[in-house]
């Protein structure tokens, strides 16, 4: 069983896909993995050549302006004639994300990449939408290092007191806790498309999200937005500005 | 203002104008550089993209644009590549904050709402990929913020040419 885990965000660093084939990898122990990115065209030729020695592919891939990015229909071209060609026998296996709060929002990009799997002669093996990737991206940075600091906390104190207070565990515990909510819906259907891979089986589509009301999301996302414009030296107001090209 | 973004040649193109009203013809010719996902449009400018290149205010003139006519190839139920990466730019025609449309999150629109979006695919298009298709303009629709999108198939570049813009 060999595993290829493709990552198409086209962003240099960081990006929600990256961080949830990261995390899919843990679900998949003792298989044998291969990863690669495939942010651009100069990533194509390496991928391709990958392709017939695989059992299962693994797409992670973002969702841009609902439906798949540009750099992956321009590789989905390539790879159909590839594999129409080439004795490539894997399923392929997806996953989605939107910056949205609704999983259901990917289901495009998913009906995408089965049509493409009946063109290119590849077994669709299923496909999971996930709502509220970027949230869940930067949550995956936040408590990380929340726990970090309380373990650190945990540390300390037992090093000077040569115990750890019953506060500082309980911290620890809400915090994974809250974590692992959040992510509950996303692990679930991680750890049922691992399951489908290593049975070589096919799953039907999934959606799921960050498990946050709607209600809730769009005031988090918006205040989100106005401290990551703050990093780039700018004020809600320099954000809602038009573009005044057209006057020029 | 009119604009059509295509991914033919530009002599079919001509052909497919019948009307002499003003529009902004965008050849998505398969040579413009993908968006990167930095957001900066978002993030730091007010809706036009770091590179510049000619479509750096791609957002603004989508934005503007009533009816937006897209001719794309029908690739899987969506657009091509060449037209793809041009809308994939023009996410600066909306703010980074998020709305209620449709019964669905989306972006608050940058500008006021425009009321028709035309796509004509053409190419081999299956039924599935035509369904994928209509789903795709209708998402387009809503986070494009227009009243109304209207989805015509053509087997073929004569049909396109027979029906006209």
């Amino acid at each position: 069983m060999k595993l290829l885990i493709l990552s198409a965000s086209p962003k240099k660093k960081g990006g929600a896909s990256r961080f949830f084939s990261r995390l899919f990898r843990l679900f998949l122990p003792g298989v044998r993995k291969e990863a690669a990115p495939l942010s651009c065209r100069q990533d194509f030729q390496q991928i391709l050549e990958l392709f017939p020695d695989m059992d299962a592919v693994c797409l992670f891939v973002p969702l841009y302006v609902d439906s798949l990015p540009s750099h992956v229909v321009e590789f989905l071209i390539q790879a159909e004639e590839y594999c129409k060609s080439h004795p490539c026998r894997f399923r392929l296996y997806a996953f989605s994300n939107n910056g949205f709060v609704e999983g259901k929002q990917n289901r495009p990009a998913l009906h995408m990449l089965q049509a493409w799997c009946k063109r290119a002669g590849i077994i669709w093996g299923g496909g999971i939408g996930i709502g509220g990737g970027t949230m869940l991206q930067v949550l995956g940075i936040v408590y990380p290092i929340l726990i970090g600091i309380i373990l650190l906390q945990m540390a300390l104190s037992f090093f000077s007191t040569g115990t750890v207070s019953g506060e500082l565990w309980r911290s620890l515990a809400i915090q994974i806790f809250i974590w692992l909510f959040l992510n509950s819906g996303v692990l679930f259907c991680m750890a049922r498309l691992s399951s489908a891979i290593r049975r070589e089986r096919m799953v039907a589509d999934q959606f799921t999200r960050v498990m946050i009301p709607s209600f809730l999301f769009i005031p988090v996302a918006d205040i989100f937005m106005i401290l990551s414009s703050l990093f780039h030296g700018r004020f809600l107001f320099a954000l809602l500005k038009r573009d005044e090209w057209h006057r020029q | 203002m009119k604009v059509i973004i295509h991914d033919l040649s530009d002599e079919i193109t001509y052909t497919l104008e019948k009307s002499h009203e003003d529009s902004v013809v965008i050849h998505a010719n398969n040579q413009y550089s993908p968006c990167q996902g930095c957001f900066q449009c978002w993030l730091k400018n007010a809706g036009f993209c770091i590179m510049k290149d000619s479509l750096q205010h791609i957002g603004a003139l989508v934005g503007l644009s009533d009816p937006l006519i897209i001719v794309s190839r029908c690739c899987y139920g969506g657009y091509s590549s060449p037209v793809k990466a041009v809308l994939d730019r023009a996410i600066g025609g909306s703010l980074p904050f998020f709305t209620w449309r449709g019964g669905q999150t989306h972006h608050i629109s940058r500008y006021p709402r425009r009321k028709l979006l035309r796509v004509c695919f053409y190419g081999e298009c299956t039924e599935f990929e035509q369904e994928t298709a209509k789903e795709v303009v209708e998402c387009n629709r809503l986070n494009l913020d227009y009243e109304k999108a209207d989805v015509t198939f053509f087997e073929n570049l004569e049909q396109l040419k027979e029906a006209g813009l």
